[in-house]
């Protein structure tokens, strides 16, 4: 297993982001029975976390291939909300049916240009789309489908194969450009 | 009666998923985008023609189907998927709407989810040996 600075980061960054929303559920408890089995599942995350850090990938991205994935996140992010508040006349799109769209067309379009590799970017940028107008700006959304993807790009060899890891990419570029941008 | 159904729907999701994506090798990205228009779209059309009250059921199956973009390398079997589901209804119904509004969320639920799984199916497998 070869750990570097930039790994250990992106596992620190993305496991906090996933301690810091698991345990604001706690808040949400009542009961001695909803509090035990939320530490039980406390528990279960630490020791899932600590299974993670043994799941390790070696993979490597030419400068190139690093500047595609923040292309995509960006072009994923900016459709997936624009697309989410089109009307039809009865109604906006919303955000599951606009990321739905853009993840099956750009998966097609991407295989047809040997890039299916893209869609994965592509399609957590669409993630950062699915926020809310109400909190987030086109602009803000464009900063933080690129912060996604330089995550992308600094995690990608960690949680190797667990679904969701897109999302909590998307989570924590979009949480730190609330943050510290205001949304 | 919606817990029942978000747990349904969360398990069926998620099974779709991992079952077109990663057993039939179709691609993750699109059994998860196929699995949320399928749930999606319907919901969408019921509410152009005034029917309300479905809004979670769509949201639901998606976050699900993030989990069920796992690889074999990480939940092994179709029962572990089902778990996986079963684990992100349970968190869905729980988050903090502290995060409202902000994207990736229900991605976050999907991660907690599959690794809380990962960690029971460790656990089960310790305690077997």
């Amino acid at each position: 297993m070869r750990w570097t600075l930039v790994n250990a980061t992106g596992f620190g960054l993305l496991s906090g982001f996933v301690l810091l929303y698991y345990f604001m559920i706690y808040f949400q408890m009542q009961g001695l029975l909803a509090l035990t089995i939320f530490f039980a599942g406390a528990a279960l995350l630490f020791f899932g976390l600590a299974v993670e850090m043994k799941r390790i990938k070696h993979r490597k991205y030419s400068l190139e291939r690093e500047l595609e994935i923040i292309a995509a996140s960006l072009i994923g992010g900016l459709i997936t909300f624009s697309l989410s508040l089109f009307n039809f006349g009865f109604g906006a799109l919303g955000p599951v049916i606009a990321a739905g769209i853009v993840g099956l067309a750009g998966f097609e379009l991407l295989k047809k240009f040997k890039a299916i590799e893209l869609s994965l970017p592509l399609y957590a940028g669409a993630f950062v789309g699915m926020s809310s107008p109400l909190i987030f700006s086109i602009h803000s959304i464009a900063l933080a489908s690129m912060v996604t993807g330089i995550i992308y790009i600094i995690a990608h060899e960690l949680y190797s194969g667990t679904g969701g890891l897109l999302g909590t990419m998307a989570f924590t570029s979009t949480t730190i450009t609330r943050r510290f941008f205001g949304g | 009666m919606i817990e029942l159904i978000i747990l349904i729907v969360s398990m069926v999701a998620a099974l779709l998923t991992y079952e077109i994506g990663t057993i039939q090798k179709k691609g993750t990205v699109k059994a998860s985008a196929l699995v949320s228009l399928a749930f999606g779209l319907p919901v969408f059309l019921a509410q152009a023609n005034g029917f309300t009250g479905f809004q979670a059921i769509p949201l639901a199956a998606m976050g699900a189907s993030f989990a069920g973009m796992s690889s074999t390398s990480m939940i092994h079997s179709r029962a572990g998927m089902a778990l996986s589901g079963a684990v992100f209804s349970g968190i869905f119904l729980v988050s903090s709407p502290f995060f409202a509004g902000n994207g990736g969320g229900l991605g976050i639920s999907a991660c907690i989810a599959g690794i809380i799984s990962l960690g029971i199916m460790k656990l089960h497998e310790l305690l077997q040996h």
